[in-house]
């Protein structure tokens, strides 16, 4: 991405963030003149911000927002709760159209419509600028279409990719990149500006503009190319369905579907199958492709009556490219091999998550420590020089050793600062809240305020990010169960407006998260009768189970005591996914309840995580992860070149004897009855040993936080840990230095 | 070597990087009437297609590869005839 | 000596972009960037600028009470007020302490208008 489209991403949304929550506090203080001026700046600088992107639909949005602020500025108008909604409306928006760029690195085509209504919204009295966009500019790609009256018929969208004259500089070729876009249908290439005389012309400057007619699904192109504009078209020959494209999340979680269908018939296939299709059918119908969530339905049964997963693949693959016979590793950008997590995107996506914002302290920390490592290095050449000039071996071990003592000290202080650079307060999460909460409230009829506390606490990057889901399952739960309503709560002497906290504090090397409601407490009773009526455990069981325990059942998969369905939870994903996602954090979560006081749902979270790249392979049905540091390579050895070492075997690679291990053996699992002509190996190494592991298939890569072995494992010495992949499964990780001990 | 001169013939073969690009402009200024023979091409980086275009030399194709033929050479041909400065008529296959 | 130029605006893509413009247009020149009138004046104290381009629009103290101070270090500097909003109440206050009001989103040719006004480039064989 650009750096500019890169500021003005992580600038845009901190005004954002900035005006929503001045329009939250003026909603409660609606005098605040510091919270009009601040709500000011940030949507006046935001507009300063598009107009640097030439982004104007933006641009003339938040001139109308600024307009009406400035009449608040004014003292001309007051802050109503209608001006406050549509504040908050326009951020969103602006929020919706910051995606759009982080995903496709241009404006979305309809914001310009929606910018429309925004700027039709605020102008009560303002004199709204003329649309900026020029004509021209609106209808090349009508012309194209005109152009190309065969192509127009099955395009489904409409390409313009003007690279920037330096994209040959970095490596790019615009023109392999549209070859590889899926269902080209027409293609034009124009110079941008007119080409100069031939002597004069910079090869190496990019002066071409691309136009294309595609049959492929807007979003997929969009993928492919950053940075061009891309038109989605609505030809008639598509249906409803797939003319409603699916976000990048959506996207996303569908090809999460599709490689965990990518495995093989076998242990666990109708519980991925099952999975997959509920997953898949959500996905769509929330789509509004509800054609395309019945077809994966249906395929779906049929694939679980097959005990395969094929046609369910196939199904979600059709509704994916939106119907189009494009392959899916075409339509498919940048998705990585093995990710079979289906982390559900927050509301604003995982889109805040890809960077990191710094404090210039950390950073002028590090470039101390470069300073230091600089030195360090320089003293090497006094060394080097002492052993040229023959110099005494003792002096020399002894200046060495030194040394090496001084830069084990700094690589130390180099990890502690690195590791710090991933440290971010809980703000960065909490602050996501109010506003949820003032929805969520509201729709629920539950008047709740929100405090926060401790948000300054800092926390691992990846903890934070993993913070969301869960703290949002917490706050739904405690609006939809906890928190009595107003009349109730009057009855009962409590103040008609609940509170709910949301609580960080530093705990040694653990974080404690608190979500707490001032609501009736957990109802125990209610917990024993669900659980009974689902068969959770027997009578006698629960009979014996004191309440503590009983609560703890609400962390049961599908677990829900709602009485009444609601919009938010009573979906069967509550509790269970808050329980899963801290413990794939490596952290532990319980809940406190006080009758008729309060509940409070507590997470204990480790301060900072091990992310450990793994690969994984697979053996008698089963995944195992190996950490990928230990790996050397992956090769595939003849059995005519396998021979037997005493008891053991072994194979010889480029000269060197390694020992071999039959994985499935070594876990003791079967040996795996396959008699291909070779076997796959995974070379590893472990001090200077190299060991080579027999398995059946090599899996692919992934990041995992490894929680450390407990229980019936903790005896396995050849275990690293383990870690929860997406759908709920365990995986095992390896310690190869313990298996070739 | 991907563009190299033959004759009055600028030949270009194989998958042609963009550093070809600056000698393939090198070799047109210095042989202006030359024609670009492209049958051998299997694939033209982005570069390359725009000098291409910019000099308007005479192409001789068909191209090897499906997508030079197919989409490629059509645009470079329609961009030609809309008219750079230097519209110098197409060559023939 | 360089010729230096302080570049003041909370947003840090306005830097950015006014730097693409300048670093185009003057090349050789060295610039200075402060995300505030607090920053601002500290840089201008420890080595002395020859412009200013001020965002007018900026958390604690403005463009314009900026450039006031600014001159009061070097009565002949030349400065410009950037501002994304033409009001006339700024324009006019702009022009009275003798600065030039620039609109906001800086063009380059905007920025070239000006920048040949205050400090036309040596012409070939001049000087």
């Amino acid at each position: 991405m650009n750096e500019f489209l890169e500021q003005f991403l992580i600038e845009s949304r901190e005004l954002v963030d900035q005006a929503s929550g001045d329009f939250l506090a003026l909603e409660a203080a609606p005098g605040d003149r510091a919270r009009i001026e601040s709500a000011f700046r940030a949507v006046h600088t935001l507009k300063g911000a598009a107009g640097i992107m030439d982004f104007h639909a933006m641009g003339r949005a938040l001139h109308a927002l600024e307009d009406v602020l400035s009449r608040l500025q004014s003292g001309a108008n007051l802050v109503t709760p209608a001006l406050v909604a549509g504040g908050l409306e326009a951020m969103d928006r602006v929020t919706g159209w910051l995606d759009a760029m982080q995903a496709d690195g241009v404006p979305p085509a309809a914001a310009d419509a929606e910018a429309d209504t925004l700027v039709a919204r605020f102008s009560g009295a303002a004199t709204d600028p003329p649309p900026e966009a020029s004509v021209a500019e609106e209808d090349w790609a009508a012309e194209l279409l005109a152009r190309y009256p065969e192509a127009a018929r099955d395009a489904a969208c409409a390409l313009r990719y003007a690279p920037d004259p330096d994209c040959f500089f970095r490596g790019e070729d615009p023109l392999a990149r549209v070859s590889r876009l899926p269902g080209l249908l027409a293609l034009e290439i124009a110079p941008a500006a007119p080409w100069p005389a031939l002597a004069e012309l910079d090869p190496f400057a990019c002066n071409l503009t691309l136009l294309a007619l595609l049959s492929g699904p807007p979003d997929a192109v969009a993928g492919l190319v950053t940075g061009a504009e891309v038109r989605p078209l609505r030809p008639g020959a598509r249906s409803a369905d797939a003319a409603s494209a699916l976000s990048e999340p959506a996207l996303a979680l569908l090809d999460a579907q599709l490689d965990l269908l990518a495995g093989h018939p076998g242990e666990g296939a109708a519980g991925r199958i099952a999975s997959a299709g509920r997953v898949a059918g959500n996905v769509l119908r929330h789509a509004g492709r509800a054609g395309d969530a019945e077809a994966v339905g249906r395929a779906a049964a049929e694939s679980l009556a097959a005990g395969e997963g094929s046609a369910l693949a196939r199904a979600i693959a059709r509704a994916r490219d939106g119907g189009d016979e494009t392959p899916a590793e075409m339509a498919a950008p940048a998705r990585p091999a093995a990710d079979t997590s289906p982390e559900p995107a927050g509301p604003s996506g995982e889109a805040a998550a890809r960077y990191l914002r710094v404090d210039m302290e950390r950073v002028d920390a590090l470039l101390t420590l470069a300073g230091e490592l600089t030195v360090a290095k320089n003293a090497f050449a006094h060394v080097v020089a002492m052993v040229r000039e023959g110099g005494d071996p003792v002096a020399v071990a002894a200046a060495l050793s030194d040394q090496q003592a001084g830069l084990d000290r700094l690589v130390g202080r180099l990890q502690q600062t690195v590791l710090g650079l991933r440290l971010l307060p809980l703000s960065q999460v909490f602050g996501r809240f109010p506003r949820l909460l003032r929805e969520i409230a509201g729709s629920l009829g539950k008047p709740a305020r929100l405090v926060l506390e401790g948000e300054a606490t800092e926390a691992d990057k990846a903890v934070v990010d993993a913070l969301f889901e869960p703290l949002l399952h917490g706050i739904r739960n405690a609006l939809d169960h906890g928190i009595e309503p107003p009349a109730e709560r009057e009855r009962l002497g409590k103040p008609p407006v609940a509170t709910i906290r949301l609580r960080a504090a530093r705990e040694g090397e653990q974080l404690r998260v608190e979500v707490e409601d001032d609501g009736r407490g957990v109802d125990v009773a209610a917990i024993r009768a669900a659980a009974a009526r689902r068969g959770l455990l027997s009578a006698e069981a629960l009979a014996a189970l004191p309440d503590e325990g009983a609560i703890d059942l609400v962390f049961a998969p599908g677990f829900s005591t709602a009485s009444a369905v609601t919009d938010l939870s009573g979906r069967g994903v509550g509790m269970d996914a808050v329980r899963r996602a801290v413990e794939r954090m490596g952290g532990r979560v319980a809940i406190e309840s006080r009758p008729g006081v309060g509940t409070t749902l507590r997470m204990l979270l480790p301060f900072s995580v091990m992310l450990t790249r793994v690969m994984t392979v697979e053996v008698d049905g089963q995944a195992f992860g190996i950490p990928l540091d230990a790996v050397v390579e992956t090769v595939r050895v003849p059995r005519s070149r396998i021979v037997p070492v005493g008891g053991a075997r072994a194979f010889v690679l480029r000269g060197r004897t390694v020992p071999l291990l039959a994985l499935g053996e070594a876990l003791g699992r079967s040996a795996g009855g396959t008699q291909a002509p070779d076997v796959s190996v995974v070379v590893v190494a472990a001090g200077d040993q190299l060991g080579g592991f027999e398995v059946e298939r090599l899996g692919g890569q992934m990041e995992v936080m490894l929680k450390p072995v407990e229980g019936l494992l903790s005896d396995a010495a050849a275990i690293a840990g383990t870690t929860l992949l997406g759908d709920g499964r365990v995986l095992i990780v390896l310690d190869p230095q313990e298996l070739l001990a | 070597m991907t563009v190299r001169l033959d004759g009055q013939l600028v030949r270009l073969e194989g998958a042609c990087p963009v550093e070809d690009a600056e000698v393939l402009l090198r070799l047109l200024l210095a042989s202006p009437e030359a024609a670009v023979d492209w049958r051998a091409c299997e694939s033209l980086h982005g570069a390359v297609a725009q000098v291409l275009l910019a000099s308007g030399a005479p192409l001789q194709g068909p191209p090897a590869s499906p997508f030079l033929r197919q989409w490629v050479e059509p645009a470079l041909r329609a961009a030609m005839r809309r008219g750079g400065p230097f519209p110098k008529g197409e060559g023939m296959p | 000596m360089p010729f230096r130029v302080l570049v003041v605006d909370d947003s840090r893509l306005a830097r950015m972009a006014i730097a693409r413009a300048l670093s185009s247009i003057r090349p050789d020149w060295v610039r200075v960037e402060a995300g505030d009138a607090d920053e601002a004046m500290a840089l201008a104290r420890q080595e002395p600028v020859q412009m200013a381009l001020l965002d007018f629009n900026m958390p604690g103290r403005d463009g314009l009470t900026l450039a006031s101070e600014l001159r009061a270090l070097d009565p002949g500097m030349p400065v410009a007020v950037i501002s994304a909003n033409h009001q006339e109440e700024v324009v006019r206050r702009a022009r009275e302490i003798g600065t030039t009001f620039l609109p906001k989103p800086l063009t380059e040719q905007a920025m070239e208008a000006f920048l040949d006004q205050v400090a036309p480039l040596p012409r070939a064989g001049g000087r």
